[in-house]
């Protein structure tokens, strides 16, 4: 089956420094991939990459089998929408406009309803007529992650399920806005859609995620189910920090971190399902 | 990347726009309808006003829908037809492509203090009709013939593109546009161009001084049917244009990466935005010289109106900027007459201290 997503080999290298060294890696439709890291690892640049916005500096990057470069910018966006980390808007539009923005050139009918319907979801029913940059830094993440629901859904209605990039679309949210948005996210993916998002907070990674990817200065730390990836040596070697990990609900694993790296940490790299919460 | 956060940010008050027409009887299409005809007033004010005062009673018999006193109207019909009628149609072209233009470049530039002045389009032009005049006539002096018609306008309208097209190379790298280097980029070449006039001011004789005075402060007094009808085909270019550009520049204010992940061609669409805007300005300063503020102060009024929709803010400024350009022409003629003001005074006069308030309350508001 052809991967939603693929990158075979590709790099990003700016000036003689190497952002994303050889990278190749599948994304299937209707998965939730988390892209997980330190600073600098280069996430963001893997997300931009996966957009199209970025050309590798060498392979290759498709989308259901077509190179991104074959698709122009508007069939592009029918395919994949993207939630960037911040977007400030020029000029005082409304959040209903701007959330309107994402249903593309052909003036969709029923466009009003679909714009409705995804303020709705993130909770800003009644913050259609007020003006963008007028709202709070969460709300205006809202916005803009209502905006690009209703790209990802007219994109949809024309091609199927696409794909969904979100670039740390929690940073500043609160914690039940976090959570709401993973479960519109993971509602998406099990319509089809396929949903990367970089994502700072490991524990809402693990929860949101069927997948993990850690970067780790431009090369793939580790890949695969959370449980699987989440363990106290990666903890060490990535993130340098020691920290403990258990598990709610069972296959979901959480972190608790409790110090930097360069203190003793004790005991060697455990895998969560072999430890209790409280250890 | 683009300017910082804090300068593109737009103003606004707390939730609601100040004159919003939305959901008023009418809407989009009510308030371009009143923008036309506050047009047509302005331009039969314009045509009405002057030092041979024509009373709007006299206008049947003038237009044959009555009869009057034959020389009475043979007159009026001269005056119209010969002296007012041009004129007004250049101002309103000029106007129009000036408001338009403003209108494109803060699209463009994602900046709603952004003017086509700016990026030193109408610097540029104004310094090669400069040149024109004080070199060029040296030049045809010598072989004893008079500059040919034509000339000048031609100058400023190739030194506007090449300005546009010199700047667009010095911002963009690598396919990308950075606007923040245009931005600065059109500063520099601005002043560049301001010591180019400098020098050729130092360098010209006191006719050629009146004549270069005349492009820096703008004047619409030479207006002929040949003038107003050759800004015609740039004015319809621009605006078949238009309805491509509104989409764009809209999704362009959340930002040029936001813009190519809503399917936008970035590169395509700010190239288009460029060459529209020095073709329109350097087409507006041949004719009229440098009359300034009309691209700041038109756009805003609509905006007000009408919220920052380009589909609306496009037409909308068109359509001000032409009555906007009239209505300034009509005081520059009336104000000192017999003598005229120069018509970029006027503008200035009004303008400068609308950009200023726009500044303050940008200001005040924190931003």
């Amino acid at each position: 089956m052809i991967a939603a997503l693929e990158t075979r080999a590709a790099t990003v290298i700016v000036g003689r420094k190497t952002i994303l060294a050889p990278l190749s890696l599948q994304f299937a439709q209707g998965e939730t991939v988390a892209l997980v890291g330190p600073n600098g690892a280069g996430k963001s640049t893997l997300l931009r990459l996966l957009a199209g916005e970025l050309a590798p500096s060498s392979g290759w990057v498709g989308l259901r089998g077509t190179a991104l470069a074959d698709y122009s910018p508007q069939r592009l966006a029918q395919h994949r929408a993207m939630l960037s980390q911040s977007v400030a808007v020029a000029f005082p539009f409304t959040v209903a406009e701007v959330v309107a923005m994402g249903a593309g050139a052909a003036g969709t009918s029923g466009i009003e309803h679909l714009v409705a319907e995804a303020l709705a979801e993130v909770d800003l029913a009644d913050f259609g007529s007020r003006i963008v940059t007028t709202l709070s830094g969460g709300e205006q993440q809202r916005a803009h992650f209502a905006r690009v629901l209703v790209q990802s859904r007219c994109g949809e209605a024309l091609y199927g399920p696409g794909v969904l990039l979100l670039d740390e679309p929690t940073a500043s949210l609160d914690l039940k806005h976090q959570l709401a948005l993973a479960t519109i996210a993971r509602k998406r993916a099990a319509a089809g859609t396929t949903v990367v998002a970089v994502l700072h907070d490991l524990n809402l990674a693990c929860l949101f995620a069927d997948r993990i990817v850690v970067l780790d200065r431009g090369r793939v730390a580790a890949d695969g189910p959370p449980r699987a990836v989440m363990t106290e040596a990666l903890l060490a070697d990535v993130f340098g920090v020691c920290g403990a990990l258990g598990c709610v609900p069972a296959d979901r694993p959480f972190v608790l971190p409790h110090g930097a790296a360069a203190l003793p940490c004790g005991g060697a790299a455990t895998s969560p399902n072999q430890m209790s919460p409280n250890q | 990347m683009p300017v910082s956060g804090a300068s593109t940010r737009a103003v606004s008050r707390r939730a609601a726009r100040p004159f919003a027409l939305r959901g008023v009887r009418g809407g989009p299409a009510g308030l371009l309808a009143g923008l036309a005809l506050v047009l047509v007033a302005a331009a039969l004010a314009a045509a009405l006003i002057g030092a041979a005062g024509i009373p709007i009673t006299r206008l049947p018999a003038v237009m044959g829908l009555a009869t009057g006193d034959p020389d009475l109207v043979a007159r009026d019909r001269l005056i119209l037809g010969a002296v007012r009628l041009p004129r007004v149609a250049l101002a309103a072209a000029v106007g129009a492509l000036l408001g338009v233009s403003g209108a494109i470049m803060q699209g463009l530039f994602r900046n709603p203090l952004a003017d086509p002045g700016l990026i030193g389009v109408s610097a540029g032009a104004a310094l090669s009709t400069a040149a024109m005049i004080v070199i060029g006539e040296r030049i045809v002096a010598s072989s004893g013939t008079a500059l040919p018609l034509g000339t000048l306008p031609a100058a400023a309208f190739v030194g506007g593109l090449v300005t546009t097209a010199v700047l667009y190379r010095l911002a963009t790298c690598e396919g990308r546009t950075a606007v923040a280097v245009l931005l600065l980029a059109g500063i520099a070449v601005g002043a560049l161009a301001m010591a180019g006039l400098g020098l050729l001011i130092f360098l010209a004789d006191d006719r050629q001084l009146r004549d270069i005075q005349f492009w820096m402060l703008g004047s619409l007094g030479g207006a002929t049917w040949d003038k107003a009808l050759a800004l015609a085909p740039v004015l319809a270019a621009v605006c078949a244009a238009l309805p491509f550009f509104s989409r764009g520049l809209d999704v362009l204010a959340l930002g040029e990466a936001e813009a190519f992940h809503m399917g936008i061609e970035v590169q395509r669409l700010k190239r288009w935005a460029v060459v529209s805007v020095a073709a329109a300005v350097g087409a507006s300063v041949a004719f009229s010289g440098v009359v300034g503020f009309i691209g700041i102060v038109v756009p805003h009024l609509v905006r007000l109106a009408a919220g920052p929709g380009h589909r609306l803010v496009l037409p909308g400024s068109l359509l001000l900027g032409a009555a906007l350009l009239l209505a300034a022409d009509t005081v520059a003629r009336i104000v000192a007459a017999p003598a005229e003001l120069p018509i970029g005074i006027v503008t200035a006069l009004v303008g400068a201290p609308f950009f200023l308030a726009l500044l303050l309350r940008r200001r005040v508001a924190g931003l």
